[in-house]
């Protein structure tokens, strides 16, 4: 006998090692689980868990260089990122990691609603999923506030007005999100407690409760139409079939579970080497205003559903809709706990998640494109390049920049993207209505009337009108500007 | 503080260190009653089983039921511990976890909680000599936070526009948004304070323009004061609709 043999033993014979996890790696499990095509739909769950181990260990990594203090965080990041070897590897697996475990928690919902694995036995299952998308969520949140550049900082504000939304417990909860009254020497470190102890161990306790249900109950089978799920006889009947013709999970079901994961890791890898991590947004100062705060590109459909709001809905849209969407979730197992997994059956469920998926996506691209960010950096068109014929246009064209109609309105593919492209303007307005526009605000326009003086506007209003007009007669957008500033 | 979080009392309890010894006190003598009322209860409910008429519960059998240990051995003579002693010592080490569980709980709680007491600490901050303002210019001004601490580096600035309308008179806004909460920018050839976050858009005076914004810019106090403008700096300004 070897010596590596002898060691095992003495370690086996003293641990039981091969007596209780040897059984466990090789509990049986449904058939269609283990072959073929249908396996690769089971490892989804092990995807995010190697996602989640990539985390723990990079940050781990990361926590031997951060300093979690206020003064010092955004420092001791550039440092990791310029100056510690494979310190820039280290943070970009870490913001590769935390995209890739909310993806893989996304698709891993999704898998389990579209085989109604959610169903009795395993509502446990779905209920202490549910948590962990949650916990991963608010993962997500905080370590982008721990990154503490201008983000991050703003992403603390944010955050605070959030809380200070929720009936009831606002004030106290805004106060408990900052650490205090304000962003302060005590909010970093709150969040550098909750991001690296205390959420992690909810994860890990959680992610312990997920993995001994499927142990308990096991994984679900294929859904079969004409099979539904009757709480009386499922247990008997799962049991039973899997004694007869399941497969050991290891290694039948799990080398595939494992491929999967490993893949995880060297894509994350992979993209941290390519991309790097996420650029830091300036240093950390509360009192610098000019900054441009943007989550991170998992958090950019709720950046783009906040901009689509209708006025009014704060609260409704920052507290009830997401408490909604929770309760949603928690409900569905109660809900629909028996009855039929087959997606023959349940036409609705994979509507429902193409709706969502869409409306995510759809919502995300707009977030990433945030055409309501007014573009502060634009610089101003040559009036020669735009065909003014007038002086009063080229007068107009000056005010328009020296006035910032810039920040939201593009001519010529240059400006911001929130209100209407004016190129073509005249051919969608008469002058008069221009003016009144610019005088009372229309839609997201606000009103000019104080800010203007009739001559600027009369002024913009010309340019507006000849511009792309040297093929049209003269304007007469003048008269439109007398007649309405004279009415007024 | 509104009447609303009367609903918090019990964290400000725990938040407040004075009570905090009470606070254990009182969860080691519940615990230490504990058992002693479990296993009263217990006694109760058996006393009542031993007279109520038996109603069949069916269910469906779980395997082979194990036969329980103090059952199997009910009629054993060699068994020292009865069946009552068996559930009082179950509940003493329910009631010893319990304990041990609410004594670390009390200082876990208390230091987690503790920044949810708002202090109401509006401060004046100085921003500088009266003539350093220009009448009818937005300028940006930087001010200690109403309490800083000692390490808080530049966390402990706050900011806010101000401007002076004519000789004494003031008006400072609070930059932050209020949709979401971003720095507004005041943007001097627009008139208009800018959101970067989803283009919210303020007049001078504060009023919404354009955008999400749900309310009007939040105003600081300010004032003058032996030459010197100061400004009333206060916790980060909520929204004040909760609806």
């Amino acid at each position: 006998m070897g010596i590596l043999k002898r060691v095992w033993h003495w370690f086996d014979r003293r641990g039981g090692f091969s007596e209780t996890i040897g059984p466990l790696a090789r509990h049986k499990v449904p058939p269609e689980t283990a072959e073929g095509k249908t396996g690769w739909f089971y490892v989804t769950g092990l995807g995010t868990l190697a996602a989640f181990i990539v985390q723990v260990v990079t940050g781990a990594a990361l926590t031997t260089k951060y300093i979690p203090s206020t003064a010092h965080a955004y420092d001791s990041i550039i440092f990791i990122t310029d100056e510690v070897t494979l310190g820039r590897l280290l943070r970009g697996m870490h913001y590769f990691g935390a995209s890739a475990m909310v993806v893989l928690v996304c698709l891993h919902l999704i898998r389990v609603f579209l085989t109604g694995s959610y169903k009795f036995p395993r509502e446990l299952s779905w209920l202490s999923g549910v948590a962990l998308l949650l916990l991963t969520l608010t993962m997500a949140w905080t370590g982008q506030l721990l990154r503490w550049d201008q983000n991050g900082v703003w992403t603390v504000v944010v955050g605070a007005k959030f809380a200070a939304r929720f009936p009831l417990i606002g004030e106290p909860f805004a106060n408990f999100v900052l650490g205090g009254e304000t962003v302060g020497g005590a909010t970093l470190s709150r969040f550098f407690s909750f991001h690296v102890f205390m959420f992690p161990a909810l994860i890990i306790a959680f992610v312990g409760f997920h993995l001994y249900l499927v142990v308990r109950n096991g994984i679900s089978e294929l859904p079969k139409a004409g099979q539904p799920v009757d709480p009386e006889t499922y247990t008997a009947w799962y049991h039973e079939m899997v004694e007869r013709r399941g497969r050991p999970h290891w290694p039948d079901a799990a080398w595939r579970e494992i491929v999967v994961g490993a893949g995880v890791v060297a894509a994350i890898a992979l993209l941290a080497l390519v991309f790097g991590p996420r650029e830091l947004s300036g240093p950390p100062d509360p009192s610098v205003l000019r900054a441009n705060p943007q989550p991170d590109w998992y958090f950019r459909w709720y950046y783009a559903l906040l901009a689509y709001k209708p006025r009014g809905l704060e609260t409704f849209t920052m507290v009830y809709l997401p408490a909604l969407a929770f309760l949603i979730l928690v409900a569905l197992p109660f809900v629909a706990s028996r009855g039929e997994r087959s997606l023959r059956h349940r036409p609705w469920a994979p509507v429902i998640v193409i709706a969502t998926a869409t409306v995510f996506l759809g919502l995300t691209v707009a977030g990433l494109r945030a055409p309501w960010v007014p573009a502060f950096e634009t610089q101003p068109l040559a009036p020669e390049t735009l065909g003014l014929r007038t002086d009063l246009a080229v007068e107009g064209a000056r005010v328009y920049y020296a006035e910032g109609c810039q920040y939201c309105h593009a001519i010529a593919g240059q400006g911001g993207q929130y209100g209407p492209d004016l190129t073509d303007v005249r051919k969608r307005l008469p002058p008069a209505e221009m003016t009144i526009r610019i005088h009372n605000g229309f839609g997201q326009m606000p009103a000019y009337r104080d800010i203007l003086t009739p001559e600027e506007v009369i002024a913009i209003v010309a340019f507006l009108d000849e511009l792309s007009a040297g093929d049209v007669g003269a304007g007469n957008g003048g008269g439109g500007v007398e007649r309405r500033g004279t009415r007024r | 503080m509104s009447p609303l979080n009367v609903e918090l009392s019990l964290v400000y309890a725990v938040v407040n260190p004075r009570l905090a010894p009470l606070l254990i006190a009182a969860a080691v003598g519940a615990v230490a009653a504990a058992p002693f009322v479990l296993a009263t209860i217990g006694r109760r409910r058996r006393a009542r089983a031993r007279t109520a008429p038996r109603v069949r519960i069916v269910r469906p059998a779980p395997g082979p039921a194990a036969p329980e240990e103090g059952a199997a051995r009910e009629d054993g003579r060699d068994d020292p511990i009865s069946p009552g002693r068996r559930r009082f010592f179950a509940a003493v080490g329910a009631a010893a976890g319990g304990l041990a569980a609410a004594i670390v709980a009390v200082p876990f709680l208390g230091v987690l909680f503790a920044p949810v007491r708002r202090r109401e600490g509006a401060v004046w901050r100085p921003l500088g000599a009266l003539d350093d303002f220009p009448v009818g210019e937005t300028v940006r001004v930087e001010f200690l936070d109403p309490a800083p601490v000692q390490w808080a580096g530049f966390a402990a600035q706050g900011a806010a526009w101000l401007r002076r309308e004519r000789g004494q008179e003031f008006v400072a806004f609070s930059a932050y948004c209020t949709h979401i909460g971003c720095p507004v920018r005041w943007m001097p050839d627009a008139n208009l304070f800018l959101c970067p976050c989803h283009g919210g858009a303020f007049y001078q005076d504060g009023a919404v323009a354009s955008g999400p914004p749900p309310e009007p810019l939040f105003r600081h106090t300010v004032r003058v004061r032996d030459g010197q403008v100061e400004i009333l700096a206060t916790p980060i300004p909520l929204p004040t609709d909760r609806g």
